[in-house]
């Protein structure tokens, strides 16, 4: 398994696919899965349209918009931001199933890989799964 | 460990003192948590701590944490100020405001009880940080954090005191988490930093031990003592003048640095006054207790200065510890080493803790003096 750390900003949105590149890459599968998983129950990772960073930040407030920070969460074991950082997570994923074919992610040409932090900032970690084929026809995991 | 051989129960609850905070700072720690919920949290315009004795000095030394780590309105008050005159002058325009906490080891002081219930009938939220939840103060407040020190040699309080402490300024690291002052990460590190204070306690007393032991030798037969500090270290002198009075019984008064200048700097028998001057690393009052010191040696006051590093090199008789804390952490540094004097100078003079609630002070025993007063 590849694992990778972040250190995060209060809200902020990492662009990790290079990262998972270098995962899928080092695993030397051909064709497969990898799996992209961030152990984290206040972030999520998810796909979105890299070109136009205001994209990112519209994506960014309507998830906010969406799940405010309020002060009256049944889950008070930690903070406002902290609870609403859990549905957040929910809502947006924890995990990612990517194919690989050719030896590296098949993305669409604007897609990038994103971890989103609803409870920063934090030190964070991602956390990557390729299975598949060899180019020797051998199966791989890494 | 103790490195001499003059043991007595005071200076054994100094030495246990590392251990208590290790053993106490995570179970606090889940106590306080949730103790206030996130609107009430919210709810708090103002904070106000309240106590008697040494727990009012615990309010004193944490009100900079609660005003500075959580941002909020915060005020330390004798339990008589708090119940007889502010809580009934209060504009309680909001719910669950002001946030009491009520502090009392025992809690079955009578004027902190009587504070809790006025507050309570104006509509503050009241919790009392306590040794024993089913007393009168447990009871009348809305929430009881339960401060429970393991047993100890009988001695003036130590380990409650710090007990106290601790709840208070976790309290205050909650809020400060809850009120988004600091991220979840800031507000563990600051707990870690109270954890940390165990081994910074440790090495303080390990380096002024033998030092504090001759300074109690020297100054065993002076008649008063002042002791004087600004901001948490006011708390600090408060707590080495209380430490003072009830293991040795020797007249004892604690003074902010300014005011001192403007009052008891006047008094006569200054070669017979011991001074120890309070000034923590990076005290916002040092330049003016570098100009107290040299009005120290002008009177010819026998005194000492209680510093760390940096504002210890500013001074010229000082007894300086080499570690770091938090400004507003200060006072649990240092306490411990005014209580280590307190400790020697007992055994010095031979004072028998509290006058041994005998004789003229027989009407103190088991706390009846501060416990059965009558509560309006």
């Amino acid at each position: 398994m590849f694992t990778e750390r972040l250190k995060t900003e209060r809200n902020g949105v990492v662009d990790i696919t290079e990262g998972v590149r270098r995962a899928v890459a080092s695993s030397q599968v051909q064709e497969g899965i990898a799996v992209v998983m961030v152990p984290h129950t206040t972030a999520a990772v998810t796909i979105i349209s890299f070109p136009d960073p205001l994209g990112l930040e519209d994506v960014n407030d309507e998830i906010s918009r969406l799940i405010p920070t309020r002060i009256d969460f049944k889950h008070q074991h930690d903070t406002p931001q902290d609870a609403a950082g859990h549905v957040k997570s929910v809502l947006v994923g924890a995990s990612l199933s990517l194919i690989v074919s050719g030896g590296d992610l098949v993305l669409g040409h604007s897609q990038a890989i994103y971890f989103f932090e609803f409870d920063g900032p934090r030190q964070r970690q991602y956390n990557v799964q390729v299975v598949g084929l060899t180019r020797f026809n051998e199966v791989a995991t890494l | 460990m103790p490195s001499s051989n003059s043991s007595n129960p005071m200076r054994d609850q100094v030495f246990s003192l590392p251990e208590l905070i290790r053993e106490q700072v995570w179970t606090l720690e889940s106590r306080t948590r949730k103790i206030i919920t996130t609107p009430e949290m919210f709810a708090a315009r103002d904070v106000v701590l309240t106590g008697s004795g040494d727990s009012y000095i615990s309010a004193m030394a944490a009100e900079a944490a609660f005003t500075e780590l959580a941002g909020v309105r915060a005020q330390a008050l004798s339990a008589m100020q708090a119940s007889r005159y502010h809580a009934r002058r209060f504009d309680w325009q909001y719910p669950s405001n002001p946030l009491v906490l009520a502090v009392s080891n025992s809690g079955e002081v009578a004027r902190v009880v009587e504070a809790v219930q006025h507050y309570n009938d104006c509509g503050a939220l009241t919790v009392a940080v306590t040794g024993n939840p089913g007393s009168r103060l447990g009871q009348a407040a809305h929430r009881a954090v339960e401060v429970t020190i393991p047993p100890f040699a009988s001695a003036p309080g130590v380990r409650s005191y710090y007990g106290s402490l601790l709840a208070l300024y976790l309290l205050a690291i909650r809020m400060a988490e809850v009120r988004g002052q600091v991220t979840a990460d800031e507000a563990m590190d600051l707990r870690r930093e109270l954890e940390a204070a165990a081994g910074a306690i440790e090495a303080t007393i390990a380096q002024m031990d033998q030092p504090l032991q001759r300074l109690a030798h020297e100054w065993a037969s002076l008649p008063a003592f002042e002791l004087l500090g600004s901001g948490p270290d006011r708390a600090t002198a408060a707590y080495g003048v209380a430490k003072l009075l009830e293991a040795v019984g020797v007249h004892a008064t604690h003074q902010d640095v300014e005011e001192w200048v403007h009052q008891e700097y006047f008094v006569a028998d200054a070669e017979h006054t011991g001074t120890i001057l309070i000034c923590a690393a990076d005290s916002p009052a040092l330049s003016r207790a570098v100009e107290v010191e040299h009005y120290l040696q002008t009177l010819k006051r026998p005194y000492l200065v209680l510093s760390g590093s940096p504002a210890a090199a500013a001074f010229g008789q000082v007894l300086a510890h080499t570690q770091t804390i938090r400004p507003v952490f200060a006072p649990l540094l240092d306490s411990a080493p005014l209580a280590l004097f307190a400790a020697y100078l007992s055994a010095e003079t031979g004072a028998a803790y509290g006058r041994g609630a005998s004789g003229q002070w027989a009407d103190c025993h088991d706390g009846a003096t501060t416990r059965n007063s009558l509560i309006l």
